[in-house]
This record gives C-alpha cells, structure tokens and sequence, in this order.
C-alpha cells in the first residue's frame, strides 16, 4: 500500500453542488428523505473528505455491515445519488420494489449456476452488467458491496470479483475515467437506535493507470480473454459468475485477478479491521482517552477515535492495551460514565448537570410538542431496536422502520394542520416539527446524561472515580508507548534509507 | 406576559431561527453568483415565511456533522501515525 488519503479536512464554506448525472439536485425529495432518516436514526453520522465522488464516473465499493443502513448512510454523504447494487430478492416485495426502482437501484441476481440458471430463477447478471455499463459510461456513481453478503464481524470478508469485472467491463465498453473508490463504514453500533457512524473515503484506484501498468508488465496478456471461453467452462469459485456470458467481454481473469486485490487491499484499508467487537470497542475507548488527553477542551471526533483504534488494532501485541482498555471500558459501564465524564472529576459532574438542567429548561416547552407530534414513533422505533434480532436484521430493519413511523406522523399532523388553519397550519406544522423533534432529542440524551449524573452522586462513586482515574491512566500511558515507539522506529528508518 | 404572547413568541422564535439559517444558507452557497445570491437573500429577507419554502427545495449538500478540521494536531498525528506504519 502507498500513502494513506490525505488529511480530512472541511472547507469553510459548505460543499459545492457537483453537476452532471445523478446530482442530488435532481433528486431531491430523496436526499431530503434520506438525510431525515439518517438524521432521526443516528445521534451522528460523520464523514471525511468524500469530494473524490463529486465527479466522474465512480464504481464506489464499500463493507457491508449493515444491509439498508448501509446504504442509507453513505446516500446522506455522498454529494450524489449512487446507483445501488442490490440483491433481486428485495424486487419480490411490492413496496420494497416500487422504492428500489425510485431509488434507481440495479437488481443482482445471486447465486447463479454456469447455466445461467440458479436457486431463485433463471436469469444471468447480463441486464446488472449493461445497467452499470450504462451508469458508468453516464458519469454516475455505481455503489456496490463487493463482499456480497451483510458482515457481523468487525473486519473485511472474502471480497469477490464482481466489481473488478463490472469496472473492467465498462471500461471495455469504452468508459474512460473510471476511478473505483473504497469507503469504509464504521459504526459504534450498528443495532443501537441513535449510535454514531464514520465514513471513510479510501485511496482511489484510477481504472486506467492500473490498466497501464499491467500492460507494461505484461503480466497478464498470455492469459486467455475471459470473454472468448465459454461461461460453462471458466471457474467459477464462488458461484457468481454465470453472468459472464452477457459481460461486455475485453479483460482477462489475471486483470480481474489483481484489480480485485488491490480493491480488497484499499478497502481493508479504510473499513474496521478488528478481531471481534470487543477488541473494537476496548482499543476504540483507548484512543478516545488517549485523543481526548492531548486536547481537553475539544470534542473527540469519532473519524479520529476510529482511526487510531484501527491503528492500534494492527500493531503488533496490542494485545496488553486492549486488556487494559477493555476492563476501563468495563468499569466505565459499570457506574454508567463515559470517557468524558471521568475525566471531570466530582466538580466538573456538577457542572455539566448544572448545564444540563439550564438546557433543559430552555428547550423543554419545544420538547413538550416534540412529545406530542413524534412521542409515539420515536417510542416505536426505539422498541424495535429492542428486539432480539440479529444486528444485521436489526441495521436493515430499524432505519426503514424509523422511516415509515416518522413519515406517518408527519403526514398526520400535515393534515392536522390543513384541517387546522389551512396553509398556514402546514406552514406552523413544518415549522415545528423539526424544532420539536431536535428539541425533544436534545432534552432526552441530556436527561439521560443527567440521570447518570445524580445517580453517580446518589450512591456516591467519588471512590470509582479514582480508580477509574488510574485505570484512564495506565490505557492512556500505554498508548502512548505504543505511539512512540512507532514515530521513533519511522524515525530510525528514516535516518536508515538515508 | 399574557399566555397568548408566550405562546406567539414560542411560535415565532423557531421562525427566525429557521430565517436566520436560511439567510446564512443563501450567502454561502457556491453555486450561485453574487447577484443570485443578493435577490435570494433579498426576496428572504422581505417574506421570511419563504425560508421554510427555500430550506425544503434548496440542492441538498453532503452531510459533514463533526467531521475533523484541519487544523486539530491530532489529525495531524493520526496521518503520520499511518504514513509511518505504512511506508
């Protein structure tokens, strides 16, 4: 691997609109719905620089933790409308159907024998390779999951070959252009209602440099065009390949091959790539702590905590830190604190309550009408995160959920406020609700930081404060161990090569 | 303060919260030109219930709630972290 991307940064102003196909102006009462939904399921959604989208035409490839949330989360980043890859089962849903075509979403069919023939019907992927051909050759954003499958482990599966063969196969068709992108979702938790999520923009693989390359190699050209053999004949590993057939033919399996690797390696690069989730979580909170320690006045950014954790994560025994960041981590549940928290001490608790009481205040006769317009999907929601499903299942299925519940409440009291006072009750009606609704959450995540607080002095933790203290202490010590010796081994080599 | 005051007042605060946003809105846009930028903020700033209108209909731009600035050192030392773990 090269260099990691560069620094994310904002610009001061906000993001200029892209043109051309597929910008987000021309659709908009989808973004408007998809930024709701994102806005209402999660506490934060934070992203890093995903300019590299903007333009062009762009295969995006991305882990697939969280089915729709998935997709949902990186719609509400994107400055344009991607064109979803999605299993054809979705399509046998009557609703579900109608959103997929809206959304411009292209049906995968799975699982296909050599024939072309397979256990959900007998249809080979030619349409989906013309679709992305088409897409891609219009300048527009192809989103694909190239794992194929939602992941529960916290780290980057078997990847497969089919977005190597779609960019392969566009650029055959004549596309010119092309960059395949790798984003990597990183979720707190991915069936928690109102968690956080980062999105991170990997290193680009631009499409005809690596062409070139390979040329010049010459690697790859005694190999047989994939697209002269007869699809019955290829290997077919992993059973997605009876497509093969209906592809625009012009790659070789060597090109398809090594395009994949380098897609599978940038992509590992910017998605979670951690053991389990406990290991996530422990090494999470130890570079929260550690980050927080070099700058108390400010905010950790979750980008910044996940991307030292995942650095953490491939450093060679790590293992003491997440040890020790594990049991703070446990002990940070246990008298129900965060990181932030313990480091106030007794004093800084009673501030932050004395805030939060003055917060309260202001905002509670807002959250009183948030109450009354969203009190009831925003009660259903958070019960259907309650279920005990699968994280996956619940990921798909909490958002959609938050979605029809909120967009029924919405019409209702549009309704309300026709029946009302006519236009000017829907004005009031669109005016207040989104004011309630922040409003509401706001008071709720304080209230709950609150109750935490009074709880704490109730039964009296000033003890389990200090020693969590010391626990904060022996993580943040050995992280920053960890870093130095890493920034004084870059330094010797450094001096080394010269 | 009567309660109908109250209430007036708790109605419009929201409003000019919303007016106030979409003003700011208006002047950063990228896309627009000055003169484009001056009749939308002008046609704003005389019918303030257009605000919700513009907020409801404006190009939609990407979300970056929290997103990391520049100039944070800690940044700085997480990119040179993965540089020198990479090189």
């Amino acid at each position: 691997m090269g260099e990691p991307p560069p620094a994310q940064s904002v610009p001061s102003g906000p993001p200029e609109v892209p043109s051309g196909p597929g910008r987000w102006s021309r659709h908009v009462l989808q973004a408007r719905l998809v930024a709701a939904i994102a806005t209402v399921t999660w506490r934060e959604v934070e992203s890093g620089d995903v300019s590299a989208t903007a333009s062009g035409p762009v295969l995006l490839v991305s882990n697939h933790f969280g089915g729709a949330a998935d997709a949902i989360v990186l719609m509400s980043v994107l400055p344009r409308r991607p064109r979803i890859l999605a299993d054809d089962a979705i399509w046998r849903y009557p609703v579900a159907k109608q959103v997929m075509e809206w959304i411009g979403a292209i049906p995968v069919h799975r699982g296909r024998g050599a024939s072309g023939g397979g256990p959900r019907g007998g249809q080979d992927n030619s349409d989906m390779f013309r679709a992305c051909h088409d897409a891609l050759g219009a300048g527009e954003v192809v989103l694909i999951f190239p794992e194929g499958i939602t992941r529960e482990e916290p780290s980057i599966g078997q990847v497969r070959s089919g977005a190597a063969r779609i960019a392969l196969g566009a650029r055959a068709a004549g596309v010119s252009g092309i960059r395949i992108i790798p984003v990597g979702i990183h979720y707190d938790d991915k069936a928690a209602f109102r968690s956080t999520v980062y999105v991170r923009e990997g290193r680009p693989i631009d499409l005809d440099g690596v062409l070139e390359e390979v040329a010049t190699s010459g690697s790859s050209r005694g190999d047989a065009v994939a697209g002269e053999v007869p699809a019955a004949t290829q290997p077919d590993p992993d059973g997605q390949h009876a497509g093969r057939a209906g592809e625009n033919a012009g790659w070789t399996h060597a090109e398809v091959e090594q395009l994949t690797e380098l897609v599978e390696e940038r992509l590992r690069a910017a998605a979670p790539n951690y053991d389990d989730w406990r290991e996530a979580r422990a090494l999470q909170t130890a570079a929260e702590a550690y980050l927080r320690d070099l700058e108390p006045t400010r905010s950790v950014p979750i980008g910044l905590r996940d991307r030292l954790g995942g650095w953490l994560a491939a450093r060679p025994g790590h293992e003491r830190i997440e040890e020790a960041a594990g049991d703070y981590r446990d002990a940070l549940s246990h008298t129900g604190l965060n990181d932030a928290w313990a480091t106030e001490g007794t004093a800084g608790l009673r501030g932050k309550s004395f805030v939060t009481v003055l917060t309260w205040l202001l905002m509670l006769p807002y959250a009183i009408g948030g109450v009354v317009m969203h009190g009831i999907p925003l009660v259903l929601s958070w019960l259907v995160s309650r279920l005990r499903l699968a994280p996956a299942v619940m990921a798909t299925i909490l958002p959609v959920a938050s979605a029809v519940l909120f967009v029924i409440a919405t019409v209702f009291w549009l309704v309300v406020g026709w029946l009302f006072d006519a236009w000017v009750g829907v004005f009031l009606v669109a005016v207040m609700s989104p004011v309630s609704f922040a409003a509401l959450v706001a008071v709720a995540e304080r209230a709950q930081l609150w109750m935490r607080g009074l709880r704490n002095r109730v039964f009296g933790i000033r003890h389990s404060l200090t020693a969590l203290a010391r626990q904060r202490q022996q993580v943040v010590g050995l992280v920053s161990d960890e870093i130095t010796s890493a920034l004084a081994t870059a330094a010797g080599d450094q001096e080394l090569g010269r | 303060m009567k309660a109908d005051t109250i209430i007036e007042l708790a109605l419009i605060l929201p409003v000019l919260l919303i007016w106030a946003i979409s003003l700011r809105d208006v002047m950063r846009r990228r896309d627009l030109g000055r003169r484009q930028r001056v009749a939308f903020a002008a046609v704003l700033l005389f019918l303030p219930p257009l605000a919700v209108l513009y907020l409801l209909i404006r190009p939609p731009v990407s979300v970056r709630r929290g997103a990391v600035h520049s100039d944070d050192p800690r940044a700085r030392l997480v990119d040179e972290l993965e540089l020198a773990t990479q090189a």
